[in-house]
């Protein structure tokens, strides 16, 4: 076995999202109901996941899940881990409000410089705001190779092989480690939790850093400058389902007509 | 905080990847089995590497140490989508796994439990006989002592798991004079041991995916080291473990209510649709709002004494000393449960057979099925008549 220090340390950021299927939304005024809505794993980030475990079984890789938020999103660190990350480390910004997408950022990219990292992956985008920013962002601010959608890794000493989806093209970039790539979905084998391992995570001691352990410049963090003028819903199709009677013949004759319409 | 009935964050993870994975690895071959009657190895095994044979066992044996209350929680899960892959699974840990790590010494722990939680050895329960059924204490198989061996001689019958258990748990007579108090006494016995045959398998109108069997014991050599807890010591080891397995079965129960319920509100929905508006009918609300009443009471009750179970095996498992007076009341609860619990379900899926009428008649289609399933909830692990005797037999001697 070798030593935890001379494996490659693979660092997956995991963003703790509203769970988008218990979202309600107000009838009236259209605004979203956010209380009791339980945090959890952006989708897109679950590939992340996958892509770290496959190396960490490919090439022994420590893999770490960093995860920014509240308390609360310590649960879904959590359940990060129960996927059989090896550890987790929790940034906790209770107290600055919402972020805007940079400063976010830059407390990652600051907590990466903490924690130590060979290589790190993100989602493409989050399911919530889908900016897409973090990850490129990220790689500016530690000044590291990126590249995004990416399908297929390859390592070979502190080289680094990638397929990428680029438009419709199927791309190979190499460059060297440390780097950063966001993942394209459903490109690493979809892992499972299992029981044990869900016991496990539960147990795990979680690395918490705040804002006092890193190293950042309180006044340049800055709250999002978004404003959200109003929040809607597609317009619901109010279509019905028909029921048709009548010969089989006749019947098939119309829904084909119906067909040739599309 | 003794009125707090929540789960805690690990136990909510743990529901929703069993249902995640239930939902994609395990309903879509559900009705194919069940149709065909056979085992479903091909689940089996999934559920098997994602650790669903070993949920209450404690993290040294194996298991992934959920307790009992985790074990519920897959139960409830489980049987909510399939009551044969609850069964299989119920069987194996409930009242063969579960009673092992309470009874058996660090030998028989560590000899058996690991490859059991994996899965990779099934477990089943053998208690009942054709004279012995509700009359449970009436064990005509025996067990003679014969050197460092036992050999046991009789027949035990609607063995759930039977043909693809490895590791039975069997209860013969050690001295049939003393009866149960004292002349029952529980054996490990594996498959392969000499003498031992797995015997017909019963064709039933439910959980037809879930093999139940005669199993025969022709001068079946057992060694001694086998015998769980002590000679003598059996009728205990049994009513333990199914003080366990009745309080967790009802867990499954409720699954099966919740999916009752589930599909008579799709039902109200998809009319709804429809224009068949047949959710303002009065009929139709008491069934729906009747089930949700019992189902609430129910899910309390279960999981309340689901974590008395836990407790009372915690204290068994570390050998510290039990009360009487606990352990009757876990199981008079367990008791209780089972009997509520399986009759809510069945309840609840005769509503939603009667609501999806000639839908809920029709062979194939998944309310008929869950009409056959449900109906064992009030048969194994101790007839709904038998738990009636075992309350009233409690509650006059000992008040409520
Ligand atoms: C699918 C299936 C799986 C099973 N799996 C297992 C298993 O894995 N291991 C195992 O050991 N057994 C198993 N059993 C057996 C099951 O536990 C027994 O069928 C059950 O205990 C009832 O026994 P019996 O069938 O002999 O009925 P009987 O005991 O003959 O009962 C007949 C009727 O009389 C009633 N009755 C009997 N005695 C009393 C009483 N004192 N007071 C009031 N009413 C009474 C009963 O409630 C019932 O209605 C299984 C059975 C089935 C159907």
């Amino acid at each position: 076995m070798r030593e935890v220090s001379e494996k490659m340390k693979v660092v997956a950021c995991i963003k703790p999202i509203y769970n988008p299927e218990k979202v309600k939304v107000h009838k009236r005024t259209e605004t979203l109901l956010l209380d009791d809505v339980p945090l959890t794993i952006n989708p897109y980030d679950k590939f992340v996941i996958d892509a770290a475990l496959y190396l960490q079984k490919e090439i022994n890789a420590h893999v770490i899940a960093l995860c920014l938020g509240n308390p609360e999103a310590e649960n879904v660190l959590r359940k990060a881990l129960s996927f059989g990350i090896n550890e987790g480390v929790m940034v906790n910004a209770p107290s600055l409000g919402e972020l805007n997408s940079l400063s976010q950022s830059y407390l990652l990219s600051e907590a990466m410089k903490k924690i130590g990292f060979d290589l790190i992956l993100c989602g493409k985008t989050s399911q919530d705001y889908r900016s897409g920013l973090t990850g490129p962002q990220m790689a500016e601010l530690l000044n590291i190779p990126f590249i995004p959608n990416v399908k297929e890794i390859r390592i070979e000493k502190r080289e680094l092989t990638v397929k990428a989806k680029f438009q419709d093209q199927i791309i190979q970039v190499s460059t060297h480690l440390p780097a950063l790539l966001t993942i394209q979905e459903n490109s690493f084998p979809k892992r499972y939790q299992t029981s044990w391992e869900i016991h496990k995570a539960y147990k795990k001691e979680i690395k918490v850093l705040t804002v006092k352990d890193l190293n950042i410049k309180e006044e340049a963090l800055r709250e999002a400058v978004t404003k959200v003028k109003k929040k809607f819903l597609p317009s619901e199709t109010k279509k019905r389902p028909q029921i048709l009677e009548g010969k089989p013949k006749q019947l098939a004759h119309y829904l084909l007509k119906q067909l040739e319409k599309y | 905080m003794p009125f707090d009935f929540s789960f805690t964050k690990e136990q909510e993870c743990f529901r929703e990847f069993v249902k995640e994975f239930l939902e994609n690895e395990v309903v879509p071959y559900v009705g194919k089995y069940d149709k065909l009657e056979k085992v479903p190895t091909v689940t089996i095994k999934k559920l098997a590497k994602a650790g669903f044979f070993g949920v209450p066992i404690p993290e040294k044996y194996g298991g992934a140490g959920f307790g009992e209350i985790g074990y519920s929680i897959m139960l409830e899960e489980l049987a909510r989508v399939d009551n044969a892959h609850a069964t299989i699974i119920g069987a194996h840990t409930g009242i063969c796994l579960v009673p092992i790590w309470l009874f058996g010494n660090e030998e028989q722990r560590e000899k058996y439990l690991p490859s059991m939680c994996k899965g990779e050895k099934i477990g089943a329960f053998g208690l009942t006989e054709p004279e012995a059924g509700s009359d449970a204490a009436n064990i005509q198989t025996t067990a003679e002592k014969d050197g460092g061996e036992y050999v046991l001689n009789g027949t035990k019958m609607f063995i759930s798991n039977g043909e693809i258990a490895d590791v039975f748990l069997v209860f013969a007579a050690t001295n049939k004079a003393l009866g149960a108090r004292g002349g029952i006494t529980a054996f490990i016995v594996e498959k392969d041991f000499p003498g031992f045959k797995v015997g017909v398998k019963e064709k039933k109108m439910g959980i037809r995916a879930a093999p139940t069997n005669e199993i025969v014991f022709d001068n079946c050599r057992v060694p001694e080291e086998n015998v769980l807890g002590k000679v003598g010591y059996g009728f205990i080891v049994a009513l333990t473990a199914l003080d366990g397995g009745r309080a967790t079965l009802s867990a499954g129960t409720l699954g099966g209510t919740r999916w009752a319920i589930e599909k008579m509100i799709e039902y109200v929905k998809l009319n709804d649709k429809l224009d068949r508006k047949i959710g303002d009918k009065e009929m139709v609300q008491w069934f729906i709002a009747n089930s949700a009443i019992e189902y609430e009471a129910a899910r309390h009750l279960v999981y309340q004494t689901v974590a008395m179970v836990e407790q009372y095996f915690h204290k068994i498992a570390n050998k510290e000393k039990v009360s009487r007076a606990f352990r009757e009341k876990v199981s008079r609860y367990s008791a209780m449960v089972k009997a509520l619990s399986s009759e809510t379900a069945s309840r609840a899926i005769e509503r939603t057979l009667q609501l999806y009428s000639s839908l809920g008649y029709t062979e194939g289609l998944p309310v008929e099925k869950a009409f056959r399933d449900s109906i064992i909830g009030e048969i194994y692990e101790g007839t709904n008549e038998i738990q009636r005797w075992i309350i009233a037999r409690d509650i006059v001697e000992r008040g409520l």
